[in-house]
């Protein structure tokens, strides 16, 4: 038995799998709630899809004790809950008007740019989405993308063709040849610029 | 322009981490604790499993949960399942406290997960396989009003992965019959759909060799493992087994185990 971190002070006794659990909650959910934004796009979705998949990942697996595994199914649960959609299309959809204030200033230039990211990655589909984050943020080979999403490698070539098509056009800053290998995603000149 | 998206999408995660980091900061650890280790000791020991008040409200997140964890407190309140102890008994058969198969005790009350959870977005996204998880409970029919699926529990064996049991009486063999006809063709449907993403899976209605009745068995890939659903059907009688990917116990050792029982 381990005792770890803040529940140990509070005097209890951990078992392995609660240790993980408490490193993941102290050090790790920001940057998982980060990752659930990118998908989903709007806050109380995204910490939603990561407390459901805490609650199922620690729930279900039997060995929980190595922290870097733990979180790897974390965020593969988090990305199929997010394709299933449950609760959170309506959620997100609600909420999208509170996230993104076209018309508002921005507080600073970074939050104004991280907001016009967000908003172009709302104009996509789900998919779109998923395989933009997994193949671009979270650096997997297309192949890894399909299998984490359980589509084809030619689907995900599709869905990134048709977002970064998308955001091309959305923001600017985001335009030349894309440099991915699997890019069959050939994409025409970039139009650029902020509408 | 790999490298720009990269860091478009870095600086709007990192921007989430720092407000999630800020807003968190003593962490709530106790509060997941208490939310998840009653559910595994169910989940462990089929311990029916227990209200959770306050976890999963839709849209809240954890938010709900605060730093203090004030809103999972009737959780606290909440005692955690002491597991029943799963002795196996070798008389046992399907339906009887103790039924074992394949060296594991079947552990009442748990359900193995959905072909959307193990099979992931393509599974969720057509009608077709999502309409398994009713055949997997044995609901609907042509006599959906009399003899209601019962949930038996599920082997859960060393990996953890589970193989659910439901059984079912027919009114007639005539509904049982057409009850297999219909999963035959929705999987059928599902199959078609999965491989419209590349993925491989298969669905077939088979005789078993050396057991009496036959089966529909729909397998569906989940990642470098398989979901598998098979109902077999003997008379009136059905059961439903549902094999989670890397469940220890096959779902053939189910039916057979089931037959024994049955037909003596």
């Amino acid at each position: 038995m381990a005792r770890t971190g803040e529940a140990a002070g509070r005097g209890l006794t951990m078992n392995r799998w609660q240790g993980v659990l408490d490193t993941m909650i102290r050090e790790r959910r920001g940057a998982l709630v980060g990752y659930a934004y990118l998908l989903a796009g709007d806050r109380p979705t995204a910490e939603d899809l990561v407390h459901d998949a805490i609650i199922r990942t620690f729930t279900r697996a039997r060995r929980l004790d190595d922290p870097r595994a733990a979180e790897a199914y974390v965020r593969r649960t988090i990305a199929t809950q997010f394709l299933n959609g449950r609760r959170s299309r309506a959620v997100a959809r609600a909420k999208q008007h509170l996230l993104v204030e076209r018309d508002a200033p921005p507080a600073d230039q970074t939050a104004g740019e991280n907001a016009e990211v967000t908003r172009a990655l709302g104009l996509l589909t789900r998919r779109q989405r998923a395989c933009v984050v997994l193949r671009h943020f979270e650096d997997l080979s297309t192949e890894e993308t399909a299998e984490r999403l359980g589509i084809s490698t030619g689907s995900v070539k599709r869905y990134l063709h048709d977002a970064l098509a998308v955001l091309r056009e959305e923001l600017r800053g985001l335009d030349g040849a894309d440099d991915r290998e699997d890019a069959g995603v050939r994409v025409v000149a970039p139009r650029g610029g902020r509408r | 322009m790999s490298t720009q998206l990269k860091d478009m999408l870095t600086s709007v995660a990192e921007e989430e981490r720092a407000r999630v980091d800020a807003a968190h900061r003593d962490g709530d650890t106790d509060a997941y604790v208490r939310t998840i280790r009653p559910r595994r000791a169910a989940r462990r020991a089929g311990v029916a499993a227990v209200a959770l008040v306050g976890v999963g409200v839709a849209g809240a997140g954890y938010l709900a949960l605060g730093p203090s964890g004030t809103s999972l407190d009737p959780a606290v309140e909440t005692p955690t399942p002491t597991p029943a102890a799963l002795v196996s008994d070798p008389d046992a058969v399907a339906g009887e406290p103790g039924w074992t198969v394949a060296d594991v005790v079947i552990s009442p009350g748990v359900t193995a997960m959905t072909a959307a959870e193990a099979v992931g977005a393509a599974a969720a996204d057509s009608v077709a396989c999502g309409s398994l998880e009713s055949f997997a409970a044995l609901a609907g029919g042509t006599d959906a009003s009399v003899g209601a699926a019962k949930n038996l529990g599920a082997f859960v064996g060393e990996s953890g992965a589970a193989t659910g049991v439901r059984l079912r009486s027919f009114e007639s063999v005539e509904d049982a019959q057409t009850y297999l006809g219909d999963l035959e063709s929705i999987a059928g449907r599902c199959v078609t759909d999965l491989e419209g993403e590349g993925m491989q899976a298969r669905a077939s209605r088979i005789a078993l060799t050396g057991l009496p009745g036959e089966a529909v068995t729909a397998t569906l890939p989940a990642g470098e493992s398989v979901w598998r659903l098979d109902v077999h059907v003997i008379g009136a009688d059905a059961v439903a087994i549902v094999t989670e990917p890397g469940a220890d116990v096959a779902a053939l050792d189910v039916i057979a185990a089931w037959v024994e029982g049955a037909v003596g």
